[in-house]
């Protein structure tokens, strides 16, 4: 069953690089690197399931799941967030210079 | 949380039920990345945060699964669709080079990520075999109740066992907040007209005592249920968004300046080191709990954990401020200095 989960996290993340690769809209490679970060998460959680394990909630009736993997991953949420509202006003800044959310006509990023 | 009549085990996750997920996890993704239509690839990305909720829920994880559907789903979504509004009127490239060799347009990275993939679940299946609980984790789970007096064990390691790096956390959202507003700077305010219907602003308003409420409750009992400040934080930045969206854009901002916001992020994080250096001039060490001078309480009790509950206010201050400034910031519009 958890071989499912990791399936589908090596499938979104392989999904978000080929994004990030491919597309030239800027828009289409923060989709891709949200992906990368949803495979990460996933990956993460799954690690941290324990079969007939509880949730990290005391009391506990029995063994519970890796609580530690958990405060990690919500970690990464909150900081990925972040991230994704960084990227979101350099492509508002470079599109009010530039006109364009393509990303190969950013001629002024050019070395 | 399922508390009393399950004494033989925990309750078994449907592998069907996860096999669905996942195959809608996957469609939507897809659907986000290969369709044209921008909008509707935005629409797709949320439903697949709402899925991947549900399958961290589904795992044993309620903490992250909230976060999720708060902040993945929820928030980022709409500062999605702000940044696609803001640059409608500039015309869609087109989705792949037209100008590169044809195997470079898609054959070879889809080669590369489809090595990319088998090799990575080559290596995700070293860490399927079913594995003990490191030294660590099996700790948190005893001993939760008695270091700190919580009873979220997620919770307090963000606020107890690992305070420190949560305020490091805290900074890097402190860090974007100024790197949005920095780089947004110039813009003006925009007073676009009045918002939605009546009718809809009439249900806000009923609506917004309650939304207020499940914010306070989720920040206030961290250290009991799943949630914490970093979900109401993100809850009550969603209410000021919501806001925005029903009454116009001028409603919130002209009763909650952006200065005020300025001033409540600084007062969270400044709440949050003085909490510390309360514990480290009792001698317990920088953002001691129980070691300091807190009190463990009695379990269950809202004040209980020590100084759980004013670390979960100080970061949900802090969050609330700092998300819906970031949202703030992004609305404005922006002029081009030099146009000619």
């Amino acid at each position: 069953m958890i071989t499912m989960s990791f399936v589908t996290a090596a499938l979104l993340f392989a999904l978000g690089l080929f994004t990030v690769l491919t597309r030239r809209n800027a828009f289409k490679t923060v989709i891709g690197l949200t992906l990368m970060e949803s495979a990460v998460l996933l990956l993460l959680i799954s690690w941290a399931y324990v079969p007939d394990g509880w949730a990290p909630i005391l009391p506990l009736k029995g063994p519970g799941a890796d609580p530690l993997p958990h405060a990690l991953t919500l970690t990464a949420i909150v900081i990925g967030a972040c991230d994704i509202a960084l990227a979101f006003a350099f492509i508002m800044k470079l599109n009010r210079f530039e006109k364009t959310v393509d990303v190969d006509r950013f001629r002024r990023l050019r070395g | 949380m399922p508390q009393a009549g399950h004494d033989e085990g925990a309750p078994v996750v449907s592998t069907p039920l996860l096999a669905l997920l996942y195959g809608f996890i996957l469609l939507t993704a897809a659907v986000a990345v290969f369709l044209e239509d921008l909008l509707s690839s935005f629409i797709s990305l949320s439903v697949m945060g709402v899925l991947m909720a549900t399958v961290f829920a589904l795992l044993r994880a309620p903490d992250v699964a909230l976060t999720q559907a708060i902040i993945n789903s929820g928030l980022v979504t709409s500062l999605l669709l702000v940044a696609y509004s803001q640059t409608r009127k500039t015309p869609r490239p087109p989705e792949i080079c037209a100008e590169c060799a044809p195997w470079l347009r898609w054959r070879i990275p889809a080669l590369v990520c489809g090595l990319l993939a088998a090799l990575l679940f080559r290596g995700f299946l070293s860490l399927a075999a079913g594995r003990p609980l490191g030294t660590a984790s099996s700790h948190f789970l005893s001993a939760t109740l008695r270091d700190t007096g919580g009873m979220n064990v997620v919770g307090a390691i963000l606020l107890d066992y690992r305070a420190f790096d949560t305020l490091g956390e805290t900074t890097v959202i402190f860090a974007a907040v100024s790197g949005v507003s920095l780089l947004l700077s110039g813009g003006r305010q925009v007073h676009s007209g009045y918002g939605l219907s009546f009718i809809v602003k009439r249900g806000m308003a009923l609506l917004t005592p309650f939304i207020l409420l499940y914010a306070a409750s989720i920040i206030l009992l961290g250290h009991l249920t799943p949630g914490g400040g970093f979900q109401g934080g993100s809850v009550f930045a969603t209410v000021a968004i919501l806001m925005c969206v029903v009454y116009g854009t001028g409603f919130e901002a002209s009763r909650i300046s952006s200065k005020s916001k300025e001033t409540l992020e600084a007062g969270g994080a400044l709440l949050f080191v003085f909490i510390g250096l309360i514990g480290l001039a009792w001698g317990g060490g920088f953002l001691a709990n129980l070691a300091g001078p807190f009190f463990p309480g009695t379990p269950g009790s809202l004040f209980s954990g020590g100084n759980m509950l004013l670390l979960n206010l100080a970061v949900g201050l802090k969050v609330g401020a700092g998300l819906s400034s970031i949202f703030y910031a992004m609305i404005k519009i922006l002029e081009l200095e030099d146009e000619p």
